[in-house]
Order: C-alpha cells, then structure tokens, then sequence
C-alpha cells in the first residue's frame, strides 16, 4: 500500500467511525481505492469494533460541500444484519476461473453483509437458453447472467422479476446514469428486466498481424471485401495454416447474421411484420462465406472447436480466427506473434459488427427479492464490473469501470479495439423468437458451408425458417 | 355335510377376493410407477401436442396445427434421415460385434470377470462424458485417430467434418452398447446346452457351422430382444450428438429428438411442437417395432 | 503294452472295434479314471456300470472324443484315435437328455450329421425316411422336439446316430430321463435294433438290471477303476469283489463279516452264522478278517433240524410280485435278505430256520477281493 493509498484509507476510516458515512459507502470507496476485498473485510471489521469499544464519537462538522457519502452509491441500504440468506447464481463460463471472479465479487459483499452466502453455477454456452429456461421454472437460482438475445423473448415471459420500479427509483438515479446501455435493455419493452454488466463483442476477427504484413498488407486489409479476400488468400498455407478460420464460434453464432445486416438484410423488416433475408445481396455475402471454404481458406467445419481454436491460432494454424471477445482469456500468456482484435470487412451495404449485451435478472420465484437486487446492484457497481470484465475478456457496461481497474488485466487489444467495435455496433432485433431463428438460422447456413447446400437454397431457407419460427 | 350351491359361491367370493387383494397388493405400487411416470407423461404430451405456447408462460390450444406443420419445417427430412442414417450405421455393428465379442468371452475362463468389466466398462460412462470422451480422441491436431494416421503418414481426418460428424457420432454409440449387448449375449451363450454342442461336434458340424446352425437359432429370441430394443434406442439418440456436435456442423448430426430438445428448452415456447415430433417418432417407432416383430417371428419356436 | 511312435495301428494286431489301452483321466489332483484297458468286439454290446462318479461317463466321452484324455490311447477301429476330432471317429453318441436341436423338426435333426457330411439331399431323405421307418417315428417328421413325447424323443436322438451309420453307438445312460414302463419297452426295442443293426455298442448306465438285461459283457467299474469284466451271469455269480457283488443283483448279495481261522489243523469261518464252506481248505487265503456272501434266492427256509441250518428272526415281509422278499435278523444281530416265492407264508417276527444252498458261499478276502475256492467250477 503506498502513502498515498495509505492517507486516503485513514482518512476514509475516520469519517466513517466518525457516523459521517455509511458502511456500505467505506466499503465500496476502499475498494475503489483498490484494495483486496479481503483486506477491506479486515479494515472495516477493525473500524466496526473501534466503533463499539470507543462510543459515540459526536460528528465532526461538514467541512462544507456534500459530504463524501451523498456522491457514492445509492443512499438508504438495509443494515448488515438485516441482509441474511444462500444467493445462488446460474452464470456463463466465460473463463477458466469463472467461479474465482465471482468469489472475489462476493468477497466484497460479504465484507458490508457477513451473512449472506453464495453458490455459483456455471452453464455452457451451446446450451444456455435451455439451462436457464429449464432453471428459472424449477425456481433452482436466483439471479441469472443472461444474454441480450434472449432477452425479447424474456420480456414476453413472466419468469423473471420485473425490476423497473427499483431501477427508476429515484434514489437510484445517480447510479443508473452510470449503466450504459440502459436505453437498449429499456428498447426491448415497457418492463427492465434487469441490469447490463457487458458490452460484448460476438464475432471479431482475431489477427495475427505478423502474417498479414508477410502477406504484403497491413490492419487496413478489412477496409474493403477484395482486400481481404486477397490477404486471407494470400496467407493460406496448404497443410499448415488457413488464412481465416470461421464456423468456430458456437453453432456460428451470429457469424453469418452480421453478414446479413451487413447486406442490408434483416431477419425481419424494421415493422417486425414480414422476413427480409432472401436479398440478393445477403445470397451474395453467403457465397462468399461458402467460398472460403471452397477455396480451403477456411478450415472446414468441424476441425476446430471453440475450445481447441485459440491454441491452433497461438501455434500458427490460422492466420484469423472468428470468435467472441471472451476468447481472450483463452489465448496463452505470450503469443510468440503481434495481434489484433478486428472487425469484419465491410459487406455491400455496410461494415457491421454485432455485439450483445449481458444481463443480470432475478429469478421471479425466488423469495427474497430485496436481497438479490442488493446482491444484482454489488455485481453491477463500478468495481465489480471493472473486475469481472477486466478478467473474462469483454467490455464492462459500466462507464466508471475505467476508472476502477478495468484494463490491468485483460488483453491490450481489447481497449485498442473497443472505438473499431462500437463504430459499427448493431444488436438484435427485437422479437421473441430471435435467438431460436438465430440458431437455426446459422446451422442452415453452415450446411451451405459444407456444401450440402448452395447460398440461395440456405439463404431461401432461412427466410422459411424466420416464417416458421416466428408465425407469419 | 354337503354345502348349498349360495355356499359355495360365497366360499369361492372369499377365497377369490383373498387372492385378488394379494394381488394387488405386489402389484399396487408397480401401477402407481406406471401411472406416474408413463401413463401420465404420454397423456400429457398428446395434450402438449396440442397447444401454442410455452412452459413459463400461458397456452392456447391450436387443435391439429401443430401436426399439420411438420411437413413444412425446414431441417425435418434432414433430421430424419440422419435419425436413420445414424441407426443404420450403428445398429449392425453393435450387434455383430457383441456377438463376436460375447462367443470369445464365452470361451475364457481365466479372468473372465476382468475381461468382462471392461468389455462393459464404456456402459457405465455417461453419455455426456462419452461425448467429451471422444471430443479429445477426434481433435484434429492431437486427437488418437489422427496422431495414429499420422504415424501411418496418412492425411489427417476432420472426423467431426459434415461429412463425417455422424458416422463419429455412430462409432461412438457402437463404442458404448457393444459391450452392454455383448455382456447379454455372453449370458445367453454360457446358458446354451453343452449337450447340443457335444452333440453336433460328433456330428460334424464344425466351428462356423455350430455357429451358423446352432448358436444364432438357439439365440434368436435374445437377437429378436436386442435388434428391438437398440432401435428403439438408435432412433433416440440425442445426448453425444449435443456433446459432441451439438447437431452440427450445420446440421449433419441433428436428429429428431435432438429438434425436439431444441423445441421443448428453447427460448421461444414451441414445446407444443415439440409434443408433436415426440408423438410422430413414437408412432414410427411401434410401426418399425411391430414390423420388425411380424418379420423376424415369422416362424414357429418363438412364441 | 508297448507301441511304437511310428504307428497308430492297434498294437495288438488283433482287430478290435474299440480298444482302451492304458486310459487315464485326471482333473488336476483328481483322478477319474485310473488307467483303465478294454477291448470291444466288434458287433458287442458292452454295458458301462458303476454308481456315478465312477467314471463311466468319463470313459464314453473319451472314446468320443468330447474329453482329453491324460494318458493312454484309444483306438477305434483299429486306428489311434486320441488325435481325432470327434467327427472323426467313426462313433455316434446318443445323450442322456437327448440333445436334440429344439429349433429343428424330426427330420432336419435325424438328417443334420448327413447335411454336415455334405450328402445330397435325395440321400438324406431316404435315410431319414429308413431310419425313421426302423424306429417307428415316420409319421412325427414334420414336428419339433418339444411336441414329442420321451420316448419319441429317444428314437429321434436314435434315429441321427442310426443315419451316419457308424462302426460304434456310444450311450450315455438313454433311458435314465424315461419312466419306469417306457424304460423297459425302450430297452427291448434298443437290444432289438442292435441285432438289426449289429453294431458295437458301448451303453453308460448305473442301472445294474439294464446291465444284466442288454449286455454281452458288463464293465463294472468304481472309483475309476475297472472292477470286473465279464458277461452279466458271470458278473452276478462270480463278483470279483464285495463291490461288484453288492452293487450288481437286487436285493444285493448277502455280505455276512467275519474271520478266517485255523484250529487243530482245520481252517474254518467265523461269522455270524455257522458255515460249512467245503472249498476253503486249499484255497490260498491267510487267517484273518473275510466275508462271506450269499445270494437272497440261494437262502432257503427249512424245518427245525436240518443240518446246517440257522435261526434267523423275520423283520420284514416284502411281497414284490412272484417273489417275497424277507428281512432277517441272525443271531448276533446281522441282517440278512432271503427271497421266497410268492406262496410262502411267512409272518413278521416269526422264527424261522433257514439253510444255504450247496456251493452258493462266495468267500471275500480282508482286502474284499474274491477268493478262489477249490470247489468252484473251471
């Protein structure tokens, strides 16, 4: 601990034994000091037992100005013994040390409410919809991580809290301003379901840049289609490296459909009423995805798993790989090359990339909803977000995360990247069966891949599938 | 003394009602087992069939709609014909197999315990582990199947490639039953006369032909059981297609109860449709069972 | 008995339809037979008999060929056969379950050797139809073996060792799984076939009258071990030893112990019962522990007085048809069984004297063997 951190601490000490701030507050400002939760826990239980063995300080006069409390988190919070019970969390692996992350979090919690407990449980991405689904009926947890594409459909439903009356509470509204993203989750419909912890980006290309200068090109390369059909081409070893791995990201998730917005295409018009794939631009963007494969640029499905892609990417098997932001925290420490993280080529229409959001809700079973919206506000605060992201490889919804520790961690290339990403950022769109479509949608699409199929055959049936799936 | 006919009658009610009450007693609990977890679920799965909507939120009936859409679902004849695809490329191995299997554990003696165990062993490994299992051996850069073509210098395969992914996916089920037939059929043989056998050996019948004319007709009823039953199974399969491939690449190892699982869990309330296919798959199971039945009792000994 | 390696023609020379040289058989540290020599002629019915695990069933098995045998050789037809498969041994085994195939008709289970063989079809049709016709079981072809009776089914199992037609018929107790009355209908019908058929046959049974009654010679045997062969009058009337003399007759012989002793110069038997045995003084038999026996029917009542009669005390009166069978006690407490005929009028716990027909005293050494007295016939 340096003086100055040293000199902050004492100070904060005082002030809270002196009554003039609350716990919760010298909690959440020791950490954002950026000290260990578990020697905050020790700071605060020393000052707590301070407090009792030496009575009623009478309280220091302001020194003028609002005082430190009024500009730190929401004001009236239960007391610590109030705060009793077992939370159990269903959250996504999204790194090797998922579970630790979220200890940590809760570590911090604990250090303000001893007597809350935790369990975390972790479910797989290719089945997430269905674990949730399957756990919110049961009532198994109480808070969920969600993704954004599910989350019309979820706003349709009644399984999870509806959370607007908290979240537009005003004393909440200090806090609130700091979540981005807000206005996106308010889009889906009239109830807030709950509150975003990250902005995360599905399919960016992972570049290994020594390979594309080799190849004569430099980050420009995804300026225009030609240019990287040309770099990726060039780059194609036979035997030893393809020049762009895709198919790799679970079902391809989203990998095709940001090609279909990229061609002006939609899964539906904007009015929601009618399907909008069977463009000829959107067939011409399948073909040149097919033609990767055709042209052994990419490998084909099926050799490379989500798992297995970031360590074939490390040893040189793939000059690009397409994969989420969280594929990150998988890539070994040193990667004997320079990379970069890139957003897809422009398509005819436009460059696009597709991000989603995630999302803490409550399960509207569970009993206790005033503790799990304490426990959602902690995992959501400023630090915690600045943390977990900063750790499972994405980009945090917080905008005061930056300021708390976000980036001590995590891969350079994900801040060089965040302006290239959020230039061309599009989501989903908002119907109940987006994310079913989304699924079927893109194994449709990958048949035309492994040439079951050709782009107009899959590209028709996707728009049958929308047709189906959604009713019309 | 002689009894009256009412006599009678009522001592016969007595003793009848005694037994019956017996009876019902050993079978009372079975009934409720069947009742809860059969009866229950078929019945709720034809209402299911019938309705719009989903698990967390409200239903609408939609009469036959659900049916009547089957046909238009695109991926259905896909689905199907990997269903089948998969049961005809993992059904006669495991079956031959066993059957190889099964006559030479029936021959040892020594040991037969540990041999049998792990003929056996791959039975007890959970289908979800059983995917993950040969997720490593398939991996194409350090899998077993390709470091041994490797070492063979024969071009490296992308076994869970579209082309591929169900043919992996049905050696993988023929890895897991053959040793769960295999131990069935060990049984069977080892309760074979050893007379017929002394018998047929002096009258010439050599190793194949006691094979051929003795062993298989004698095991008919146990081959009859096991074709059934592993079709019955073959035409299930689900649960490696979901570790291995989740039903990819594309869709080259999504099967019928695979759609249906994604129609029951999705997120989008299609568990009416998904009731449907379950009934249609049940209905062309007990045709293909029924069928199988009529074909292979053809003849007179097995009843 | 010595052979050279060279040849795997019978030692002998002599042309045996079977001959059992030396035979052994031992499963680990147990011995089921013990070496064992027999020689079969051909167109003889030879009877196997013993209690079970005597090794009888070892023995047929081995000449089979269904069983290794550890030591010896068998030779069939003149040629070695311990190296031949049992297919080729020229044998047919009829079980003592049947082992008929269940999933087989009549005819496709009399025929089955032929169609192993490879004979046309014609061939095993007619042979079929000759062996059945010979058995009486034309008209059950078409039916399985479930729908057969246990004595249709014995002819079935007859019927496919008739057709391969070969130079020896193994049994293995056929008529142990019938009853009482089917047993001895199928045992004249069986001695009727085999002088039609005229072929050697060696028959495994622990049924000594089915010994008596078939056999042409009875190979008793025990532990192993042969006791005595021999046609079946002489294996009755001339046990070779207390065994064979107990197992072989019903009621069994009359086994009285005692001790030989010599006074004043004269060798004499004391036992329960006062002897006169008037081959006894040259036979070559020691002083010490023996045993006489004696043949129930050759037991006689008589009056008071006869000379060398004994008391004896009527337990037990067993009318068993033609015969009575009486239990007796002797003085000094042993039991002895008398047959009568029908017409004798006995009561239980009458006193009785009973006297020993002239030569009927077989006289068993300490060891159990039979002494040779002088007074037997050549």
């Amino acid at each position: 601990m340096d003086k100055q951190m040293e000199r902050q601490t004492e100070e904060l000490a005082n002030a809270y034994l002196a009554r003039q701030m609350s716990r919760r507050t010298f909690v959440t400002r020791l950490l954002a000091l950026g000290i260990a939760p578990a020697a905050v826990g020790a700071i605060v239980a020393a000052c707590s037992s301070a407090a009792t063995t030496v009575p009623s300080v009478p309280p220091a006069p302001s020194s003028g100005g609002s005082s430190p409390a009024a500009s730190l988190g929401p004001q009236p919070s239960p007391s610590a013994a109030d705060l009793k019970g077992n939370v159990r969390f269903l959250i996504g692996p999204w790194s090797s040390d998922e579970v630790a992350h979220h200890q940590h979090i809760a570590q911090g919690f604990n250090a303000i409410y001893p007597n809350v407990t935790f369990d975390f449980r972790l479910y797989q991405w290719d089945t997430a919809s269905q674990e949730i689904n399957t756990s919110l009926t049961e009532g198994a947890h109480d808070i969920y991580m969600t993704t954004e594409s599910s989350y019309p459909d979820y706003e349709s439903k009644t399984g999870f809290s509806d959370l607007t009356s908290k979240i537009t509470d005003p004393s909440f509204a200090g806090e609130l301003a700091k979540y981005q993203y807000m206005d996106r989750i308010k889009s889906y419909g009239p109830k807030i379901l709950g509150l975003p912890i990250s902005f995360h980006v599905e399919d960016a290309m992972f570049v290994n840049m020594d390979m594309v200068q080799a190849a004569g090109f430099d980050e420009h390369f995804i300026d225009s289609y030609p240019t990287f059909l040309d770099c990726v081409t060039k780059m194609t070893k036979k035997g030893q490296t393809y020049g762009m791995g895709i198919g790799i990201q679970l079902g391809g998730y989203a990998e095709w459909y940001q090609r279909l917005r990229a061609a002006g295409g939609s899964y539906l018009t904007p009015d929601l009423k009618s399907p909008n794939v069977n463009l000829p631009a959107v067939v011409e963007v399948t073909d040149q995805m097919a033609s990767l494969f055709k042209l052994g640029i990419a490998p084909p499905l099926g050799t490379y798993t989500y798992d297995a892609a970031p360590a074939a990417f490390a040893a040189g098997k793939m000059a690009i790989y397409s994969s989420d932001l969280a594929s990150t925290t998988a890539l070994p420490a040193s990667v004997p090359f320079t990379w970069k993280l890139l957003p897809y080529p422009p398509g005819p229409v436009s460059q696009v990339n597709f991000n989603d959001l995630s999302i803490y809700m409550i399960n509207s079973k569970t009993a206790d909803q005033d503790l799990a919206w304490e426990v959602v506000k902690w995992w959501t605060n400023g630090s915690s977000d600045a943390y977990w992201a900063d750790n499972s490889g994405t980009y945090p919804a917080r905008s005061d995360a930056a300021t708390l520790g976000y980036g001590t961690n995590s891969a350079p290339q994900l801040a060089e990247a965040l302006p290239l990403f959020q230039a061309h950022a599009v989501g989903l769109e908002n119907f109940p069966q987006w994310s079913d479509v989304e699924n079927l949608a893109e194994a449709e699409i990958q048949n035309c891949y492994a040439g079951k199929e050709t782009a107009a055959q899959a590209v028709a049936n996707v728009e049958k599938i929308v047709k189906q799936e959604v009713g019309i | 003394m002689r009894l009256s006919p009412g006599q009678h009658r009522q001592l016969r009610r007595q003793a009848r009602l005694k037994r019956e009450l017996t009876a019902w007693l050993f079978l009372g609990p079975m009934f409720v087992f069947f009742v809860v977890f059969l009866v229950v679920p078929v019945v709720g799965t034809v209402w299911w069939s019938t309705q719009a909507g989903g698990i967390v939120g409200g239903t609408t009936n939609v009469g036959l709609q659900n049916f009547q859409r089957l046909p238009d679902l695109v991926g259905a004849t896909t689905a199907i014909q990997n269903t089948l695809i998969f049961a005809l490329l993992s059904i006669p191995p495991i079956l031959i197999g066993a059957l190889a299997i099964s006559l030479v554990l029936a021959r040892i003696g020594r040991g037969a315990a540990a041999y049998r165990f792990f003929v056996y062993f791959p039975v007890l490994v959970p289908g979800v582990v059983a995917g993950l299992i040969w997720l490593f051996l398939t991996n194409v850069d350090f899998g077993l199947f390709d470091n041994v073509l490797r070492a063979f210098g024969v071009q490296p395969v992308t076994w869970l490639g579209s082309d591929t992914a169900l043919g992996v996916l049905a050696a993988l089920d023929v890895w897991r039953n053959v040793g769960y037939w295999a131990i069935f059929f060990v049984a069977a043989i080892i309760g074979l006369p050893e007379e017929l056998y002394q018998a047929a050996n002096l009258d010439g019948a050599s190793t194949a032909k006691r094979f051929w004319y003795l062993t298989l007709p004698l095991m008919r009823r146990i081959l009859f059981f096991a074709i059934v039953v592993s079709t019955i199974w073959g035409l299930q399969v689900f649960d490696t297609a979901l570790v291995l491939t989740n039903g990819g690449p594309g869709t080259a190892t999504t099967t019928i109860i695979f759609r249906v699982w994604q129609y029951v869990f999705g997120t989008n309330d299609k568990v009416g449709f998904a009731a449907a296919i379950s009934l249609v798959l049940i209905a062309a199971i007990l045709t293909l069972t029924l069928t199988q039945m009529r074909l292979l009792r053809s003849r007179r000994g097995d009843d | 008995m010595t052979t050279t390696a060279s040849t795997t023609d019978s030692a002998t020379g002599t042309q045996y339809a079977i001959e059992i040289l030396g035979v052994t058989k031992r499963y680990g540290k147990i011995t089921a037979l013990g070496g064992v020599d027999l020689d079969i002629e051909p167109g003889e019915f030879v009877v196997l008999l013993g209690p079970s695990g005597c090794g009888k069933s070892t023995l047929l098995k081995i000449i089979a060929g269904l069983e290794d045998l550890t030591e010896g050789e068998v030779y069939i037809g003149g040629k070695l056969a311990n190296y031949l498969k049992p297919s080729a041994r020229d044998v047919a085994m009829v079980f003592q379950n049947y082992a008929l195939y269940p999933h087989m008709t009549v005819r496709a289970n009399i025929g089955f050797p032929l169609k192993m063989a490879g004979r046309p079809k014609g061939e095993i049709e007619q042979q079929v139809a000759f062996a059945s016709g010979l058995l009486q079981i034309g008209s059950e072809l078409d039916k399985y073996p479930d729908e057969l009776s246990g004595g249709q089914r014995q002819r079935v199992a007859l019927g496919r060792a008739i057709v391969r037609q070969p130079l020896a018929f193994l049994m293995d107790e056929p008529l142990s799984n019938l009853d009482a009355l089917l047993r001895v209908q199928m045992r004249s019908e069986l001695l009727r076939l085999h002088k039609r058929v005229g072929r050697t046959t060696v028959y495994v049974t622990h049924d000594q009258i089915e010994a008596m009654t078939m056999a042409d010679r009875v190979v008793v045997m025990r532990n192993g071990l042969i006791q005595q062969i021999g046609p079946p009058d002489e294996v009755y009337r001339r046990p070779a030893n207390r065994f064979v003399a107990s197992f072989v007759g019903s009621p069994p012989m009359n086994i009285l112990d005692g001790r030989i002793e010599t006074a004043d110069g004269r060798r004499r038997f004391a036992g329960p019962i006062p002897v006169e045995i008037p081959g006894l003084a040259g036979a070559t038999l020691d002083d010490g522990p023996a045993a006489i026996g004696i043949r129930s029917e050759e037991l006689v009542l008589t009056g008071v007085g006869t000379a060398g009669s004994f008391p004896a005390v009527i337990e037990l009166v067993e009318p068993v048809g033609a015969d009575i069978f009486l239990t007796a006690t002797v003085e000094g407490g042993a039991i002895i069984t008398i047959r009568v005929d029908a017409e004798t009028n006995v009561a239980e716990g009458e006193n009785v004297q009973v006297s020993i027909a002239p030569g009927a005293i077989r006289v068993f050494d300490g060891a159990g063997d039979r002494v040779r007295l002088t007074s037997d016939a050549a």
